[in-house]
């Protein structure tokens, strides 16, 4: 029993591994249908599936590959022209077989399905034999049986054979055929051997190879387009199950964070022993441990990495079909697909490629004719481009098609009530473009098969966040379309960027980071609730990390702040936070069962002090940035906004006689403001900066003893956070120089004694916005 | 080792690792304790239940920390040199507890635990699976599943709620 699950599993990945190879072989035979080489290999694949299935006992799998191999038999004898009409029943029945395969996975059998191969039988006869497909016949302009069109193969004998649709074609030759079947096989078998030396002897020119399989058989009917394709390296592999490199995954991980601690003891080591012998030595294990770890790592991560290959492969079938579907020439161009990364995000990208470029030739290429009129080549181009850049991948969709319209998106989402009027005046082309990944948001004017549902794209969306990658768009009107997506290379190990939100730490992925900026208060607006930053051309939206996580406010803020700017699918975001630590590696720790699925926390990591850090989930932070409803700019400026009645407010009287200090209190009596006093410059200053009374405006006598009035401005004004305190000079210097040193020092108002207490109390109130009724 | 094995053969008793909150003392099944340490810095947690005191750094691994006298209702207190954390694993899950003081190891006869009192109490009887009356004392036995599946049932609505707010 046990036996006969493993030579399932076998089988099945073996059948897998082939198929996926076999679209991509298919599309490219259809362009070049000489080449014999891509079709024994094509061929292969039906037999070596109708084998094992027989052997398996998979009746109804056996049966379609079997009429599968009748066909591809032909062509590969060059008995049969490859049309497209051919291509789409072949095409058809390798889904059928894929389906097939898929059901034995899942259900142990081929029958669970219950699929009816009749049709597609009926059919693979039909183009087995060069007869007019059915219910396909206005298409048939196809498969001239009696005259096979393949002009490689020049065998006149070719015409009789193909009278006989049974397999077992060879005891329908005559001996001249027999002969040459005989010798065909014979000189494949050679050829192989070759191949096979030619390898071993690290020979990687295919030139020499080639030249004897053609010399070796002139006269025989041998493939004329010689081996295209000669395997120049041979890669040696071995499988190994993703469990066992998880399981390294994670235990690099441990080193790696070893590894971080050890550098920061050696820190301190090295703070306390400076200058002593040892630690040179200490020096020269960390550095080689550090190092070594690293390349470890990266050794690690790369046996976990595949080549995008796996993914793009599957495009030009795609595209393919789309674009006799729709209707539209549309060719697929492939670049970079060599590229590697993570296996588990090669897992991810797949549906997020499927939908982008099934809206390219939906939405994108404009048909052949409207092209044409337009200038353009008649068949569209769609340009699919992997590259690295830095420690993400790029992956590039480029189409030549009709472009976005930003204005059109604009009115489209106002129109569905999706943004506001004023949010789309202030909204920059490339945001605007961002709209089509909202949710139900289809620029389609009719919902085709293809697409239109307006569900594609949020699909992207959200794949693409989940791997913590950016989108962009670029578009222009009649030009095309780029899609740009950059995914981080691997999920397990990250870069981090550590941040303090008051007296705690988080760690940011830095794959989402795009910039810290050092901002000061004022420049943060409030536009509609929301608390903005208008960074260059971009308006950001802004939040603090502390508000978002409820982090207890501990210190005072200070006039400056900084803004980390995160960037994610298609979003951007600010977050302010009170600190930026540096960057460390991180590595991903599960919080357990017990603490799963806390809102905006994806993991924690252990830092090198040995303690916890909490690393930040950036898309659910930017779902939860969307619900707060805090006016940043008023909570971190000081407590103003708790002020309403006239007692919250505090004056500082500042005048050496107390009879003038007295006629001032006097005078703020009508607004109900609280006072307190100080005789002296020097005493004022001191009690402004013991920050024990919240001092809201300061009334400055000029002529004091120990500090005067001026200086007392001058003073006041050197500190950031009391650059807007109302400072109004109370003093009987009139002259225009004295106002102007007034000016000067800093202060806001200047007053002359003798003064009307109504006078003074109108500044106060102005100055306080405590408008009389 | 020999002896560990003796009472476990030995069907008429279980051992508990006793502790105290306040002046009651409390009892959990030796069999679910992995260890006890020393209170250290524990890493806040955002968005979590008062009683989640956060997630410490255990030789590695992350695990999370419940202050017990949040969880039953009590007031905080301030950590000092009794202040002991321990960890139970249950399920292959990790948890840790800080109490005010570890007490030490009883061996209790089955006999002698009896079912909790309805009421009586400060605490909420639901965590109790049992109380003994050793000597002058009454051990509250906790059972450790309920209080793991309360938390979790507490998680799940809170989670549930913050999606209802998006």
């Amino acid at each position: 029993m046990d036996d006969i699950q493993e030579i399932l599993e076998d089988f099945l990945i073996e059948a897998f591994e082939l198929i996926e190879q076999l679209d991509q072989d298919l599309v490219e035979l259809e362009s070049n249908p000489e080449d014999l080489e891509l079709l024994n290999s094509i061929f292969r694949v039906a037999h070596t599936v109708k084998g094992s299935s027989s052997f398996l006992s998979f009746d109804v799998l056996t049966k379609l590959t079997h009429h599968m191999e009748d066909v591809l038999n032909k062509a590969r004898k060059g008995e049969l022209k490859i049309t497209e009409d051919v291509m789409d029943v072949v095409l058809e029945s390798i889904d059928m077989m894929k389906t097939l395969l898929h059901c034995i996975r899942d259900n142990g059998n081929d029958t669970a399905i219950g699929m009816q191969l009749d049709d597609i039988i009926a059919r693979l006869e039909a183009v087995s034999e060069g007869k007019e497909i059915p219910e396909e016949a206005t298409k048939s302009e196809v498969v001239e049986k009696s005259e096979p069109e393949v002009d490689t193969t020049p065998e006149p004998e070719v015409e009789e054979a193909s009278e006989s649709s049974d397999t077992e074609d060879y005891s329908s030759m005559s001996d001249d055929e027999v002969e040459a079947e005989i010798e065909r096989l014979l000189n494949e078998k050679r050829e192989e051997t070759k191949k096979k030396k030619a390898i071993k002897k690290e020979v990687h020119q295919e030139a020499p190879a080639k030249a004897d399989s053609t010399v070796a058989a002139p006269t025989a009917a041998a493939p004329t387009p010689p081996a295209k394709k000669q395997a120049s390296t041979l890669e040696q592999t071995i499988r190994v199950e993703v469990n066992r490199l998880d399981h390294l995954m994670n235990l690099i991980g441990e080193l790696v964070l070893g590894k971080n601690r050890l550098l920061k003891i050696y820190d301190d080591v090295e703070e306390r022993y400076e200058g002593e012998k040892f630690l040179e030595e200490l020096n020269q294990v960390v550095s080689a441990i550090s190092l070594v770890t690293t390349d470890l790592q990266i050794a690690v991560m790369k046996t976990r990495m595949l080549p995008i290959a796996k993914v793009f492969n599957k495009f030009p079938r795609m595209v393919r079909d789309l674009s006799r579907e729709l209707g539209k020439g549309i060719e697929l161009k492939i670049s970079g697909e060599e590229t590697e990364l993570d296996k588990s995000i090669v897992e991810e990208i797949g549906d997020p490629l499927v939908h982008i470029i099934r809206n390219s030739c939906d939405h994108g290429v404009e048909d052949g004719d409207t092209r044409e009129a337009l200038g353009k080549n008649k068949t569209g181009l769609i340009e699919l481009k992997a590259y690295n850049e830095g420690n993400s991948i790029v992956i590039e969709i480029t189409d030549d098609g009709k472009g976005l319209d930003a204005d059109l998106l604009r009115s489209k989402a106002i129109e569905r009530g999706m943004i506001s009027e004023q949010e789309a005046d202030s909204m920059s082309d490339r945001e605007a473009f961002a709209l089509i990944f909202k949710p139900a948001f289809s620029m389609a004017a009719k919902v085709t098969n293809v697409s239109g549902r307006g569900v594609g794209m949020d699909v992207v969306k959200t794949n693409i966040e989940k791997l913590n990658g950016i989108i962009e768009i670029d578009s222009e009107i009649g030009k095309g379309t780029v899609i740009k997506m950059k995914i981080p290379l691997t999920l397990a190990i990250i870069q981090a960027l550590l941040v303090g939100a008051q007296e705690e730490f988080y760690a940011i992925p830095l794959a989402s980071v795009s910039e810290t900026v050092r901002i000061s208060l004022d420049e943060i607006y409030t536009v509609e609730g929301r608390n903005v930053l208008r960074l260059r051309d971009e308006v950001l939206s802004l939040v603090r990390l502390s508000d978002i996580f409820g982090v207890k406010q501990v210190y005072e803020p200070g006039e400056h702040t900084y803004v980390v700017v995160i960037g994610l699918a298609e979003s951007k975001l600010g977050i302010i936070v009170d600190t930026l630590v540096g960057q460390e590696e991180t590595v991903i720790k599960s919080m357990g069962d017990y603490l799963q699925g806390i809102d905006g926390i994806a993991g924690a990591t252990i830092r090198g002090d040995g303690g916890v850090t909490l690393i930040v989930d950036i898309a659910s932070l930017m779902e939860m940035a969307k619900g707060l409803k805090v006016n940043i700019r008023e909570s971190m400026q000081s407590k103003a906004k708790k002020k309403t009645s006239p007692e919250d407010y505090t004056v500082l009287v500042v005048d050496d006689s107390k009879m003038d200090r007295t006629i001032m209190k006097k005078s703020m009596e009508p607004i109900g403001l609280k006072t307190i006093e100080a005789s002296n410059g020097q005493e004022a200053l001191t009690m402004l900066k013991s920050g024990e009374h919240d001092i809201d405006v300061i009334l400055i006598d000029i002529e004091m003893p120990r500090m005067d009035g001026y200086t007392l401005a001058t003073e006041i004004r050197k500190y950031s956070r009391y650059k807007k305190l109302p400072l109004i000079a109370v003093t009987s210097r009139t002259s225009k120089a004295d106002r102007l040193r007034g000016v000067e020092s800093g202060m806001t108002e200047y007053i002359t004694k003798p003064y009307s207490p109504e006078y003074l109390e109108n500044v106060v109130r102005k100055n306080t916005n405590l408008i009389a009724e | 080792m020999n002896e560990e094995g003796k009472r476990e053969l030995n069907q008429d008793s279980s051992r508990f690792l006793t502790f105290f909150i306040d002046d009651e003392q409390y009892g959990l099944n030796i069999s679910h304790v992995k260890e006890i340490i020393a209170s250290m810095n524990i890493t806040n947690v955002p968005k979590t239940p008062d009683y989640i005191k956060g997630v410490i750094n255990l030789r590695g691994a992350v695990i999370p920390i419940v202050d017990v006298r949040l969880k039953f209702g009590m007031d905080e207190r301030a950590y000092d040199i009794n202040t002991a954390i321990i960890i139970n694993e249950i399920d292959n899950v990790s948890i840790g507890f800080i109490v005010d003081r570890v007490e030490d190891v009883l061996s209790i006869k089955h006999s002698e635990l009896t079912e909790p009192p309805k009421f009586g109490t400060n605490v909420d009887t639901s965590f109790i699976e049992s109380v003994a009356q050793i000597n002058e004392n009454v051990v509250m036995v906790l059972n450790l599943k309920k209080i793991f599946e309360q938390s979790e049932l507490v998680d799940i609505s809170n989670i549930e709620k913050s999606e209802n707010d998006n």
